[in-house]
């Protein structure tokens, strides 16, 4: 079948994105052994954004799990016209990782896990790794580049899970500001990690 | 109820799923009338997804066995939903010989249409762009819970129409139409019991596929097209070429 997704200007990241495309095609007519090379590829990203968002080795790898399954199962649904099957693959991890903090977040208080957030978190094994990942330190030098409150306003609802509602009482600013804060901060930070 | 710029500015938000859940169905309704709000998304998406990605960390070795594992007990789903597969096989009867590919499981009417419409009808860049526009915006909303399909034929052309009232919008396709006269259009209207609403105008397509999205459907029971003086007019003043009833 004719593909338009090569008429993209825009296709993101080409390479990595396009091959998992294909890998995704053979997985949705049940190809076991794509489906494993996507995993390959994507769980550690699949696991840490988890574990960021969470902050819960073990909540984080139920998450992870579930969200590799649910790649598994939908990935007839990928399409390509709406962005790179990473993007797709790391849409459902989010998602999901989002779903679960606010679950827990009905069952104790809010206060309660932002105070426990300063426990240490059980990566430390894994510590040197990322630390040393070359995207790990492009995408910290590109946060550091924000403004401090472009920063915290994409912290919280991107890596903490709030609601844009929930980042503005925190940070104490009208929503309409941080709207405009998370949107300036996220078109800098697509310039910056080399999408723009 | 937030104006139409307000609405515009929760798309970050809601890429980010920082919209509370209350809000999200009325953004999702713009999403799907609002294309550069769904290039945004996508936009914020990406460039989350490196975010996200920079986190990575070794996932252990029973994490893959325990989901291979689990995987070899999940059926992958078919590539569109099963109640949107099987409505639109339903009403899409006539189309078949138009869209042999349809027949064969309509994969997704989408993407058939638009490979068909990129290869066959257009060759230029701004042409492949905008069948492209609307393969997104058609497969949005074929996966609209309420989607229907209506069909029309002619002697010598048909239409078809997929539409949903949740989304407040219709596609129209037209086949085997000859571009109206010099000086004049084939305007669409919204037809209901109070009368006709313009709805817009079919683009050329020299006898090919034609596709048109319209907004606003509203209670409209029917869509009319009719030929009109260059520019269009406030209200019909020819017959209609063509009417599809639209399914309340």
């Amino acid at each position: 079948m004719p593909n338009l997704r090569t008429v993209r200007s825009d296709a993101p990241e080409p390479g990595s994105g396009d091959a998992l495309a294909d890998l995704l095609r053979l997985s949705a007519r049940g190809d076991v052994a794509a489906f494993e090379k996507i995993y390959d590829s994507m769980a550690g990203a699949v696991l840490g954004l988890a574990v960021r968002v969470l902050r819960n080795h073990a909540q984080a790898e139920e998450v992870a799990q579930d969200v590799m399954v649910e790649v598994w199962r939908s990935a007839a649904r990928y399409a390509p016209v709406r962005g790179s099957a990473k993007s797709w693959i790391m849409t459902i991890a989010h998602r999901r990782a989002v779903d679960r903090v606010r679950s827990e977040q009905a069952a104790t208080e809010r206060d309660v896990r932002v105070a426990s957030s300063y426990e240490p978190v059980p990566f430390d094994e894994v510590a040197e790794h990322v630390e040393t990942s070359l995207e790990h330190e492009l995408a910290r030098r590109c946060l550091d580049s924000l403004t401090e409150l472009q920063r915290e306003a994409v912290r919280l609802a991107y890596y903490d899970g709030y609601t844009y509602r929930e980042v503005a009482n925190l940070l104490e600013a009208p929503l309409g500001t941080i709207k405009t804060r998370l949107r300036d901060g996220l078109i800098r930070l697509r310039d910056c990690v080399g999408l723009g | 109820m937030p104006s139409e710029a307000e609405i515009h500015t929760l798309a970050v938000p809601y890429a980010l799923h920082a919209l509370p859940d209350e809000e999200v169905p009325l953004f999702e309704q713009h999403l799907a009338v609002c294309e550069s709000c769904r290039a945004e998304v996508a936009e914020v998406r990406e460039t989350a997804t490196r975010l996200g990605a920079a986190e990575s960390v070794p996932a252990p070795a029973e994490l893959k066995a325990r989901v291979v594992e689990r995987i070899r007990q999940v059926r992958p789903l078919p590539p569109v939903p099963d109640e949107v597969e099987e409505s639109a096989l339903r009403a899409a009867g006539p189309w078949r010989r138009w869209f042999p590919r349809i027949a064969v499981g309509l994969a997704a009417v989408a993407t058939v249409v638009a490979a068909a419409l990129g290869v066959e009808l257009y060759d230029t860049r701004q042409e492949l762009d905008a069948a492209h526009e609307h393969t997104a915006e058609l497969s949005h909303m074929l996966e609209a819970a309420d989607v229907q399909i209506a069909t029309m034929s002619a002697d010598d052309f048909g239409g078809m129409v997929v539409l949903s009232r949740a989304q407040d919008a219709a596609m129209l396709m037209v086949h085997g139409m000859d571009d109206a006269p010099s000086g004049k259009v084939y305007q669409l209207w919204f037809m209901d019991e109070s009368g006709a609403r313009p709805a817009g105008f079919l683009p050329d397509a020299d006898g090919e596929m034609a596709m048109f999205a319209a907004h606003g459907v509203g209670e409209a029971s029917s869509l009319g097209m009719t030929l009109e003086p260059a520019g269009g007019s406030q209200r019909p003043t020819s017959d209609p070429v063509m009417m599809i009833d639209l399914p309340a």
